[in-house]
This record gives structure tokens, C-alpha cells and sequence, in this order.
């Protein structure tokens, strides 16, 4: 039996009936300081961690509308070229993103005038790309386009286009552990909805087909 | 769900499904010119050089009741409504897939397209259209994830002919310059148009094709 108070093993009542003797060994009184010292100290670590980690949001944040208020003195046409051309972006996608439909973003392609604000919005998206470059991806439209999780259709431009763009953020930062937290971050129920029941093949005229999985 | 209409609609945009044309008639459908939306599907619809195959499956676009989106998936399987389709007050249109037939590709004139889809407006009518047929519904990603090379390749194709075509209103020169398209995305062995089936790789190619146009316009 083990005593907390104890200094010293003591026996059990000698009149015990029980035919062994049990011996009881006490906590040292230092090894209940240390388990509490070390509790608090997880604790602060861990609420250091959070205030950290919210600080380094913040400090991306003003990161990237720095880099945008740079960019932003950009001619319209060059940042729709470094987002097209240099990286690779569908007009489809830089609409999506910037909020405004496929024809607007044909319009300033050809030289009509945006207004300030999407013109930041446009001037935001080539900064972020520009970031995760920095953030060691190579391709980073081709890293948003590939679906996280195989069997579920959901990207990481998804995540962007849904304006969660501090969860990208922590992402290509790998400051989220999995693609699946980074889902579950995202959407609660993003296996039920985004679930894919079929998948592509190349068929025998070389064409994409559609199977069940 | 329209990627343009009326004076949104650019002549040099490839036809594809879902393009809305006026003045079409369908032999064995009904009589006289009107409304009709192609429905081929993208896999389908082109030969050699990328340009269209003779003959195309449209349906006819009638007027129907106004159907609220809510009620899109509840019924009226045989349609898929067209709301706002010319902006008239009071007009409540959609294409009835049973009213269907063949229609020469040469009859159609882009000038005569009123309006085309998005991606999803696309789907959209492919997942209702197979419904009609087969009572199999398809989820909108799926149809998509299918399509994804389609139209990839038709946007870049419209970007192609907008930076290189000089008259617009020749058909040779756009049918010129789509063979010119459809050769480089063949060169190396298909190497790009496989490339445009992977998501892994559809930006790189948009890349690649940028660059080219732009090579081949200075």
C-alpha cells in the first residue's frame, strides 16, 4: 500500500487476518512538487503556444497587405500576366478569387479599368502567390488545384476561394499536422459533402471516362 | 451559370455544350427557326484539327413556368430551366431534352450564339440530362472532374484566338488558327493535352500555352 504522507515503508495492521504482509511505499514528498510544477508549467507553455501562434497570425496578416500595398502600384494588366502567365492561374480561378465574374477579369485583360478595390484584390492574390513561394512551394497554383484527401474532392483553392485564407496560410506554413485537420478546421462536415462517389479514368479513345469507385 | 449573354457573347469563344444559338432549326423536331442549346458533350464535338465534327445533338429551348432554384432537384427532369436567359421581363425559358435532333455544325454561325455556360452551368445540364436518360444522378464535382480538360482547353483555345486571330470575322483565319492550337497541344506526342487531364499538371500547361501565344503574337 502506498502511503502519500509517509517518509518511511510502514506495516499494515499486524492483526490483519490477510496471510501476506503488505508493505507500504510512500511518494517521495518531491516527486508530487515536480508532477504539479510541471502541470503548471505545460500549461503556460501551452497557452504560450496559442498566444504565439495568434500572434504569428497577425503578423502574416500584416505580411501579406504589406506585400499587396507594394504590388498594388502594379499596372493591372502586368498583375493579371504574373498571375496568368508567370503562375499559371485559370481566368475562371482569378475571378473566383478576386470576386467578380469571368467577364470583368476579360474586360481588364483588354485594357478597361478596374476599380481600386479589385484592383487590390487582384494585387493581394499575386502577393499571396508570391508567399507561398517563399513558404518552399515550388508551383503554388498547382498546389492549391490537388485535392487534400484522395476520394474527396475538396482543394486547398477551395479553402481560399471561401475566404479562409489564415487556414491556407497555416497550412502551406505546415503549422496544421494533417490535410485532414486542416479539414476539419475548414468544415466539420466536409467528409460528407465533398465525399467523391466516382472517379476518372482514361478510356479507350483516350478521353477522360467516369467509373464508380 | 452564364459565363456570357447578348453583347457578352464573343464570336471567337469555341463552340461548346450548353452554347445557346437563335434561329436553329432541328429537322424532326418541330418546324421553323428558334432557340436551341448545343448538347453535345466536349469529349465528342471535335475532330481532326480541333474543329467541330458535322453534325451536333441540340435541343429545342421552350417556354416553361418559372421554377425557382430550390425546386431544381425535386422535378422537372425533362428541363433544365434557363432563367434570365435573354433578360426580358416576364420570360421564363428552358431546354427540353426530349425535343431533340441532329443539326448540321455547318448551319450554326457564332454570330448567332446568345450565350454560353460556366463550368458549372455545364455540369449543371450534364447531371440533369443524364438523369433524364438514365435516372442515374451524378454529383456536380464528379461531372466536373470529368470535364476539367474540356474546358481548360476550350478557354484556352478562346485566349489563343483573341491574342493571335487579326480579323475575327474570317473563318478561315479562326479555323486557321485553331488548327494552330490543336497541333501544339498534339506536339511531343499529346504531351500537353494528357497534361491538361491531372490537376497535378493543368498549370503548368496554361503556362506553356501563355507563353506560345504570346511568342507566336511578337
Amino acid at each position: 500500500m502506498i502511503s502519500p504522507t509517509s517518509a518511511e515503508p510502514e506495516d499494515v495492521d499486524a492483526t490483519s487476518t490477510s496471510s501476506v504482509k503488505e508493505v507500504i511505499v510512500p511518494i517521495p514528498q518531491t516527486m508530487t512538487s515536480l508532477v504539479k510544477e510541471v502541470k503548471v508549467l505545460r500549461d503556460q507553455v501551452q497557452a504560450t503556444n496559442q498566444d504565439v501562434a495568434d500572434l504569428h497570425r497577425r503578423v502574416n496578416a500584416h505580411d501579406l497587405d504589406r506585400r499587396t500595398h507594394f504590388k498594388v502600384r502594379t499596372e493591372m494588366r502586368d498583375l493579371l500576366d504574373l498571375v496568368a502567365v508567370h503562375y499559371g492561374m485559370s481566368w475562371n480561378q482569378i475571378a473566383q478569387l478576386v470576386g467578380v465574374s469571368a467577364q470583368a477579369v476579360r474586360k481588364w485583360r483588354k485594357g478597361e479599368l478596374a476599380t481600386g478595390e479589385n484592383r487590390f484584390a487582384v494585387a493581394r492574390l499575386v502577393a499571396l502567390l508570391d508567399l507561398l513561394v517563399e513558404l518552399r512551394i515550388a508551383n503554388p497554383v498547382q498546389w492549391l488545384e490537388v485535392p487534400l484527401v484522395a476520394g474527396y474532392s475538396v482543394t486547398a483553392f477551395d479553402i481560399l476561394a471561401a475566404r479562409k485564407l489564415d487556414l491556407v496560410l497555416e497550412w502551406a506554413d505546415m503549422r496544421i499536422d494533417s490535410p485532414e485537420r486542416l479539414l476539419d478546421l475548414f468544415e466539420l462536415k466536409w467528409r460528407e459533402r465533398y465525399k467523391t462517389e466516382y472517379e476518372t479514368f482514361i478510356a479507350g479513345d483516350n478521353n477522360l471516362s467516369l467509373r464508380r469507385r | 451559370m452564364y459565363l456570357a449573354r447578348g453583347e457578352e457573347v464573343d464570336r471567337l469563344r469555341p463552340v461548346m455544350q450548353g452554347d445557346v444559338f437563335a434561329e436553329v432549326q432541328i429537322p424532326g423536331i418541330d418546324f421553323g427557326l428558334g432557340l436551341a442549346m448545343v448538347l453535345t458533350h466536349p469529349c465528342t464535338m471535335r475532330g481532326a484539327g480541333g474543329l467541330l465534327r458535322p453534325k451536333l445533338s441540340m435541343a429545342r429551348i421552350v417556354t416553361y413556368q418559372p421554377l425557382p432554384l430550390q425546386r431544381w432537384p425535386a422535378g422537372h427532369y425533362g428541363v433544365m430551366p434557363l432563367p434570365e436567359l435573354r433578360q426580358r421581363d416576364g420570360e421564363s425559358l428552358a431546354v427540353a431534352f426530349e425535343e431533340a435532333g441532329t443539326v448540321r455544325a455547318e448551319s450554326l454561325q457564332t454570330t448567332g450564339r446568345i450565350a454560353y455556360l460556366t463550368d458549372y452551368g455545364v455540369t449543371v445540364l450534364q447531371q440533369r440530362f443524364l438523369h433524364h436518360h438514365s435516372r442515374i444522378v451524378v454529383p456536380l464535382p464528379d461531372l466536373h472532374a470529368q470535364a476539367a480538360p474540356n474546358f481548360e482547353e476550350a478557354d484556352l483555345l478562346h485566349e489563343w484566338l483573341e491574342e493571335l486571330v487579326r480579323d475575327p470575322e474570317s473563318s478561315e483565319e479562326v479555323a486557321r488558327r485553331t488548327r494552330d492550337f490543336d497541333a501544339y497541344l498534339n506536339g511531343n506526342g499529346g504531351e500537353l493535352r494528357d497534361m491538361l487531364k491531372s490537376e497535378t499538371t493543368r498549370s503548368t500547361v496554361r503556362k506553356r500555352v501563355r507563353v506560345e501565344m504570346r511568342q507566336r503574337r511578337d
